[in-house]
């Protein structure tokens, strides 16, 4: 199975994450198990996984993020992987019409925005220790 | 008794006389005038000087402004300064500046400062010195002048034993209690001062504001001090009526303000009405409820709640967003896929 390897620096919550292709591997890689899909864990002795930390697979179109790669005895690595569903599913994301209910600053004036909904207020009382007294206080000079 | 030497500057000095043997000749600088003269200072903040000092009076003369000093000797624009600390005198305000250095000088408060008198009072002793100020109006003496102030402080002070009330020359048959502390302590809060989150995500989205008793108006601490021990205390010196506060962060001092807490009572004083609106002017700083308030968008990069319809391509790139209706995302062969998807989705994620 070809498997396109990348160094990946965006946030893992990002939609269009950036690959560089001028950095980018392409293995031919035996996964021995693939009825999940969703995170793939395998063994393999390709070192490439430990330098890595995201992959594409064009078979399964799924991407992934290389969440922890272990070294083990025998020149082995235990590589596990997680599906980034916002690339996988990214084509379908951006064709469709979505209802949005949060947002950075927005574009344009057709969305209506509301910032006061997402403010918390927490208050703490202070002592006032000059509301149930006073003194009255004479200075003067003498001779 | 406490005996400080240090350098003085009395430039703000509330006012002095020029006198030839023991009488007044002039209480203004507009003149020229031979040796022999008297410069007798009233001295301000009840500070008494007890050995000769040095003393430098600047002043404008027919325009000119001229120097004195008490070192010079003979000559037609120079006046030998004769300092006596017994005399009292109304203001003149031709002189710009008055320098006393070196001067010897007694701190104004209890058995260190033995020259004024710090009491606590009462009605009946304020009529009781109307009185005594009236009569010796009639003689031309203005007990007014041994008044250094008449202060309310918003707080029970402590006192020690009663003793005469004294103005100047004259022991009043009338008595108050003597004051035994200058300085007065309070603390106002000492707690943690939470974010929503209580880590250092709070730090970046959060606005703390301190409503405090007497401080003009709301402080804004900085946010980086969230989610520590915020202490705040008030130290009041009745003397000078400086109140300081002190705002500490896991006991570490970071930052002082200035308030006053004592106000003027209007009660002897002549121009009362200014007296009456600084008066309540003042009082009405004093908060029912003083608070901090931590003000919090819990949505860290400006997010906004918003109702929109649209595409991705109504954003731009680096947004955050969030959906939630995914009746247009029809799931194709994978449920889980789009239960994972989902969950990002209505979380936020950026564009």
């Amino acid at each position: 199975m070809i498997v396109y390897l990348y160094n990946m620096i965006d946030d893992k919550r990002k939609l269009n994450k950036t690959l560089d292709i001028q950095t980018m591997l392409t293995k031919n890689f035996v996964f021995k198990d693939v009825s999940n899909v969703n995170n793939l864990n395998t063994y393999t002795t390709q070192f490439d996984f430990h330098i890595y930390n995201y992959l594409y697979i064009p078979e399964l179109k799924r991407y992934y993020f290389i969440d922890s790669v272990d070294i083990l005895n025998n020149d082995r690595l235990y590589v596990q992987m997680s599906t980034d569903y916002l690339m996988t599913y990214k084509t379908l994301i951006d064709n469709s019409i979505l209802h949005f209910v949060k947002s950075s600053v927005p574009k344009g004036d057709k969305i209506i925005f509301d910032k006061k909904d997402n403010i918390n207020v927490k208050t703490y009382n202070i002592n006032n220790p000059f509301k149930n007294s006073y003194s009255d206080v004479l200075i003067t000079i003498k001779g | 008794m406490g005996e400080i030497v240090h350098s003085f500057d009395f430039s703000n000095v509330s006012g002095f006389t020029i006198y030839e043997n023991s009488n007044v000749v002039k209480t203004d600088s507009d003149g020229l005038y031979t040796l022999g003269f008297r410069v007798v200072f009233e001295l301000p903040n009840g500070f008494n000087v007890v050995n000769t000092p040095h003393i430098q009076l600047s002043f404008i003369q027919n325009g000119v402004s001229r120097s004195i000093d008490s070192n010079d000797s003979v000559s037609n624009n120079y006046y030998i300064c004769e300092w006596t600390s017994s005399q009292y005198l109304a203001p003149s305000s031709n002189f710009e500046s008055v320098v006393i250095a070196n001067a010897s000088i007694f701190s104004p408060f209890q058995n260190d400062y033995p020259t004024v008198r710090v009491q606590q009072v009462s009605n009946s002793n304020i009529n009781t010195i109307a009185h005594n100020r009236f009569d010796a109006q009639q003689n031309n003496a203005d007990l007014g002048k041994f008044i250094y102030s008449l202060l309310r402080y918003p707080f029970k002070v402590s006192t020690d034993v009663l003793a005469d009330i004294i103005l100047g020359y004259l022991v009043l048959s009338e008595q108050a209690y003597l004051i035994d502390e200058q300085f007065y302590n309070f603390e106002l809060f000492n707690g943690v001062v939470n974010g929503y989150y209580g880590d250092n995500r709070d730090v970046s989205n959060s606005e703390i504001f301190l409503f405090l008793p007497f401080y003009d108006s709301k402080y804004h601490l900085d946010s980086k001090y969230i989610n520590t021990t915020i202490k705040i205390k008030y130290r009041c010196d009745i003397l000078a009526n400086k109140c300081i506060i002190q705002i500490f962060s896991n006991d570490i001092l970071i930052d002082c303000l200035d308030v006053i807490l004592g106000y003027n009572i209007p009660y002897i004083f002549l121009t009362s009405d200014i007296y009456v609106e600084k008066t309540v002017s003042d009082t009405l700083k004093n908060f029912d409820n003083p608070k901090i308030i931590v003000e919090q968008n819990l949505a860290t990069d400006n997010i906004y709640n918003i109702d929109f319809s649209g595409s991705i391509s109504d954003f731009s790139n680096g947004d955050f967003v969030a959906i939630d209706d995914f009746s247009v995302i029809k799931p194709t062969e994978n449920n889980e896929d789009f239960e994972r998807l989902f969950d990002i989705l209505e979380k936020g994620f950026y564009i």
